[in-house]
């Protein structure tokens, strides 16, 4: 885990003041999810995932519980549209691992992401101080699992590593 | 044909009525013909196309119907059953048979609201649902009697997961009294126990198939012509079968067949044979 916020300090000082506000989005989730048993199940979930905009992959897997959904760059789609179809569908979403770009912003004693007008998470480190290391409107990809979702409530995202987002063209 | 054979048949069709109604309301990615609780996704459609025989002592009849669901929410379905076709097999029932199975006019809308819902585990469901449904025979005749309108009341609850399922659920069907005649309330209660062999529990889209032991009993009132009781009517059945349930994507393909384990017949009416379905199922 330091390994990765030393990574990430010196990709802070490459990266400038490159601006990849158009690549901000989810990247991938790997989402739990409980209640599903059988083949219409991961049919419908599967389909319902193939519909929110900027989807590029998605798989689902009866046996792990699993459904796992792939992103291109800049997808609007939020994980609270994620969690919110799994319900919908009849299932119950747990834990998902998440990958998500996006710029940092301030919110009161912590950082927030922000991924898109719709999506942002407020980030909870493993580590006293480790936040230390991230600035405010620094663009970062983060990896890191959200445990649950409250109705309303911002996603809590327990960060497990941070790098700095790629350079695109724009 | 006889006078005593349409009486008998008319005696007959409360509690072969529940045939196609509880058939219908059992489609999905469910057992053939016990109540269970499974309900679409929100905003997710559904075809089930239904072919079901029956037989009894005078012949057999062979049915088609149409299902269509939709689901309003994640737990709460609207379906909408109609008849497609009706044949009645050489030899078998004619104009009795089209009576007894009420399906070449009736129409039924039902609600399926699941109610409880908990998934502890991965591929694991308890859930407990409860259905409301009606039905309008339009100007179906049974045998002498109108088959007129009718509402039912069912609760069923279960479990279903990648290995087994079971379910138990009962209910009623009250027919209201139409021209000179109403047909007699029914009750019933259901029983299933489902297991997706090994094999089968590879991962999708490979094709899915599981194995169903199901019971139904059924227990039917008198019908009344004129406000009275008529002998030859109600009585109890219990019934017992297997059937089997492949999913492959968004299709699904369904049968059974249900063998009479007792039947306590308050007259002289004929007795089942058998009850058996196929269904096409397509999710949209």
């Amino acid at each position: 885990m330091r390994t990765s916020f030393k990574y990430l300090a010196a990709g802070l000082i490459l990266a400038g003041a490159v601006s990849a506000a158009q690549a901000d989005g989810l990247l991938k989730v790997e989402q739990t999810v409980f209640g599903m048993d059988c083949a219409p199940c991961a049919y419908g979930l599967r389909k319902g995932l193939n519909k929110l905009p900027g989807v590029s992959k998605v798989d689902v897997s009866l046996n792990d519980g699993k459904a796992v959904v792939e992103f291109a760059p800049g997808s609007p789609t939020s994980f609270t549209q994620i969690h919110d179809l799994i319900i919908h569908s009849g299932f119950t979403p747990q834990a998902a691992q998440v990958t998500v770009q996006g710029h940092l912003v301030k919110a009161g004693d912590h950082l927030r992401l922000i991924a898109s007008a719709t999506d942002e998470y407020d980030l909870n480190f493993p580590e006293a101080g480790a936040a230390a290391a991230l600035q405010p409107d620094e663009v970062v990809v983060i990896e890191g699992q959200i445990a649950g979702l409250a109705a309303g409530a911002v996603p809590g995202l327990s960060v497990q590593k941070v790098s700095v987002a790629p350079v695109r063209t724009p | 044909m006889t006078i005593l054979q349409d009486m008998l048949r008319a005696a007959g069709c409360a509690a072969l009525l529940l045939v196609p109604l509880s058939g219908a309301r059992a489609d999905g990615h469910g057992p053939a013909f016990a109540l269970a609780t499974p309900t679409l996704a929100q905003g997710q459609w559904s075809s089930d196309t239904a072919a079901m025989s029956m037989q009894d002592s005078l012949g057999t009849a062979l049915m088609y119907r149409e299902m269509v669901g939709y689901g309003i929410d994640e737990d709460l379905q609207a379906s909408l059953s109609f008849p497609l076709a009706q044949h009645d097999m050489p030899g078998g029932m004619s104009r009795g048979a089209e009576g007894m199975l009420g399906t070449d006019k009736d129409i039924e809308g039902t609600l399926l609201w699941r109610f409880q819902r908990r998934a502890p585990a991965v591929g694991e469901r308890y859930e407990s649902s409860l259905l409301l449904g009606a039905w309008d025979g339009q100007d179906a005749r049974l045998d002498g009697l109108p088959a007129g309108q009718g509402i039912l009341l069912a609760a069923v609850t279960g479990y279903a997961s990648r290995t087994t399922y079971w379910w138990l659920g009962g209910g009623a069907q009250h027919y209201f009294p139409k021209g000179n005649g109403r047909l007699g309330d029914v009750y019933y209660v259901t029983a299933v126990w489902g297991w997706r062999p090994e094999y089968f529990r590879h991962e999708f889209p490979a094709p899915d198939w599981r194995l169903f032991l199901e019971s139904v009993g059924e227990v039917s009132q008198r019908d009344q012509l004129n406000g009275v009781s008529l002998p030859d009517s109600g009585g109890r059945k219990l019934f017992l079968g297997p059937s089997a349930l492949g999913l492959f994507g968004a299709w699904g393909l369904e049968f059974g067949v249900l063998f009479p384990l007792s039947q306590s017949l308050n007259g002289k009416q004929p007795k089942d044979d058998y009850r058996a379905k196929l269904v096409f199922t397509y999710w949209f």
